[in-house]
C-alpha cells in the first residue's frame, strides 16, 4: 500500500485551483445545458473515459497535494477528472455547435488540435503548483525538452489521450441522441484491422514507460520495446471479436454490443497477459509494480489492476475502432441513399 | 460430417494458436498430457472447443455462402430482425422506403434479405 502514501497536503494555491476548476466545470455544464441536452449523462460518459485512463495510467503520472479529500484512487484524483472532462465536453459541444456543417473528420481534428493548445497551458498550471510529478520511467523516455515543466511528449500524449476519450463520448453519443445508425450488412476486415491497428499502436506507443515487451525475437521490434508480434496479437485479437460480436449479434443495441465486445476481448486477452507475464514477455515497470496492491486474480494469477485494466483498455480501443467504423458506414449509406434518389 | 469438418479444422486452429503464445513443444505437451493423464475424459472439453472454433471460423469466413444457410438459421433470424427493426424505425421517422432500401443497400445488404422484410409489410392493393 506503499502507492497510498505520498504528500497529499494541500497548499492554499492549490486549494484555490481546486474551488476554481470545479466552479469552472459547474459553470462550464450550466452553460452547454443552453447548448444540448442531457448535459449530464454526457459529462459522466466522458468522466468514465477520463476515469479509465487517468487509473490505468496513473503509475505514469503522480498527482501530489491536492488534499486526502481529493483522491479516488490512489494517486487518480477525481478533481482534476472532473476538470479535464468539463474542458473535453465544452470543447468537443462548442466545435459541433459552431462548425456543424463540418465532416466528422475535419471537426475531430478541431478539437484535437484546441484541446491540445488547452491541456498543455493546464498541464503547465497543475506542473508548476506543483501538484502533477511524472514517475521515473516517463522521465527516461523523454527525449528531454520541457515547456514550463511539461515534457515536449505531451504534443503527443494528449491527442492520444483526447482521441480516445472523445471517441468513446461520441460512440454513447449516438445512443444518448438517439441516432438511428443503419446497420451494417457485411465485414470490412481490412478497415477493421487497420483502425485497430492504428488504435493499439497508439496507445500502446503512450504506455511503453508502463511496461515493456521484453525476450521476443529481435527483428520483431518495431520502435523501442514495441514488438509487432504483441501488437498485432492485440490487433487480431480485437479484431476478431468486434467482428464476431457484430456478425452474430448484429441485431443488438450498440449499448449491448459494446459489454459483448468487452467480455469477448477481455475473455480472451486476461490469460494471454498471464501467460506472457509468466513467460517474461510481458515486465511491468517498478512504478507500475509499486502500485499493486498485491491482490491477484485466481486461476491467471495476475494482478487485480492488471485484471481491471485489460477491459478498461480494451474499451477504449473498442470505441475507438467502432467510431470511425460507424461514421464510415454511416457517411457511406447516407451518401449512395443520396445518389440514387438523385438518379 | 460437418461436425467432424468443423471439429478437425477448429483443432488446427486451436494447435497453431497454442503454438503461438506458448510455442510448438509446449503447446503439443499440454494437450498430449491433458488426454493421457486423465484417460481422455479431457476430451469432453477439448472436442466441444475445438468444434466452437471451427464452427465459429465456418461462419466468419463464408461471407453469406448459400450452402451454409441451412445451418446459420440463427445469424439469418438476427440480420433478419436488424433490418426489420431498422426499417420499422427509420419509416416512423419518416424516411421514405425507397431510401431505406438503398441504404441497406449501401451498406452490404443483399435485396433478397431486404425483400423478406419489405414485402410483407407492402400494402395489398
Amino acid at each position: 500500500m506503499t502507492a497510498c502514501d505520498f504528500d497529499k497536503v494541500a497548499s492554499l494555491p492549490i486549494i484555490l485551483f481546486e474551488v476554481f476548476v470545479l466552479v469552472g466545470s459547474v459553470g462550464a455544464l450550466f452553460v452547454l445545458g443552453k447548448l444540448t441536452n442531457h448535459v449530464l449523462k454526457r459529462f459522466f460518459v466522458v468522466l468514465a473515459g477520463v476515469l479509465i485512463f487517468e487509473v490505468f495510467t496513473s503509475p505514469m503520472w503522480l498527482n501530489y497535494k491536492l488534499g486526502p479529500w481529493a483522491y479516488i484512487y490512489q494517486d487518480v484524483s477525481w478533481v482534476l477528472g472532473v476538470g479535464w472532462s468539463a474542458l473535453i465536453l465544452t470543447i468537443v459541444t462548442a466545435v459541433d455547435h459552431i462548425f456543424s456543417r463540418w465532416s466528422t473528420g475535419r471537426r475531430f481534428a478541431l478539437y484535437l488540435v484546441a484541446l491540445t493548445a488547452l491541456v498543455f497551458v493546464l498541464e503547465a498550471i497543475v506542473v508548476g503548483l506543483g501538484i502533477r510529478r511524472y514517475s521515473p520511467e516517463v522521465l527516461e523516455t523523454v527525449i528531454g525538452v520541457f515547456v514550463a515543466g511539461v515534457p515536449l511528449e505531451a504534443l503527443y500524449y494528449v491527442p492520444v489521450f483526447m482521441t480516445l476519450v472523445i471517441c468513446l463520448y461520441k460512440y454513447w453519443a449516438f445512443r444518448i441522441d438517439g441516432v438511428l445508425l443503419v446497420p451494417s450488412g457485411r465485414t470490412n476486415w481490412g478497415r477493421n484491422l487497420l483502425l485497430t491497428a492504428g488504435g493499439v499502436l497508439l496507445f500502446e506507443l503512450m504506455i511503453e514507460p508502463m511496461v515493456v515487451n521484453a525476450n521476443f525475437p529481435s527483428w520483431s521490434y518495431i520502435y523501442n520495446d514495441i514488438t509487432f508480434v504483441m501488437t498485432g496479437l492485440w490487433v487480431v485479437l480485437i479484431s476478431l471479436a468486434t467482428i464476431a460480436v457484430d456478425r452474430f449479434f448484429v441485431h443488438w443495441s450498440i449499448r449491448r454490443r459494446f459489454v459483448a465486445y468487452i467480455l469477448a476481448v477481455g475473455a480472451l486477452a486476461l490469460p494471454l497477459e498471464s501467460v506472457f507475464i509468466r513467460a517474461g514477455y510481458r515486465v511491468y515497470g517498478p512504478s507500475a509494480e509499486a502500485n499493486f496492491t498485491g491482490f491477484v486474480t485466481p486461476i491467471t494469477n495476475v494482478a487485480a489492476e492488471i485484471a481491471f485494466a485489460i477491459p478498461l483498455y480494451m474499451a477504449l480501443i473498442i470505441a475507438f475502432v467502432r467510431f470511425w467504423e460507424i461514421v464510415g458506414d454511416q457517411r457511406r449509406a447516407e451518401r449512395l441513399a443520396q445518389a440514387g434518389a438523385a438518379v | 460430417m460437418k461436425f467432424t469438418i468443423d471439429t478437425l479444422v477448429g483443432a488446427a486452429i486451436l494447435v497453431v494458436l497454442m503454438s503461438i503464445f506458448l510455442t510448438p513443444g509446449p503447446a503439443m505437451s499440454v494437450i498430449y498430457y491433458s488426454v493421457v493423464c486423465t484417460a481422455g475424459i479431457s476430451l469432453v472439453i477439448w472436442i466441444p472447443l475445438a468444434t466452437g472454433i471451427g464452427r465459429m471460423a465456418r461462419y466468419i469466413f463464408s461471407r453469406g455462402d448459400e450452402t451454409l444457410k441451412p445451418s446459420m438459421t440463427s445469424v439469418s433470424a438476427n440480420r433478419h430482425q436488424a433490418i426489420e427493426t431498422y426499417i420499422r424505425d427509420a419509416t416512423c421517422k419518416g424516411t421514405p422506403i425507397e431510401q431505406i432500401v438503398q441504404q441497406l443497400r449501401a451498406l452490404g445488404w443483399s435485396q433478397q434479405e431486404i425483400d423478406r422484410v419489405i414485402v410483407p409489410h407492402e400494402p395489398v392493393h
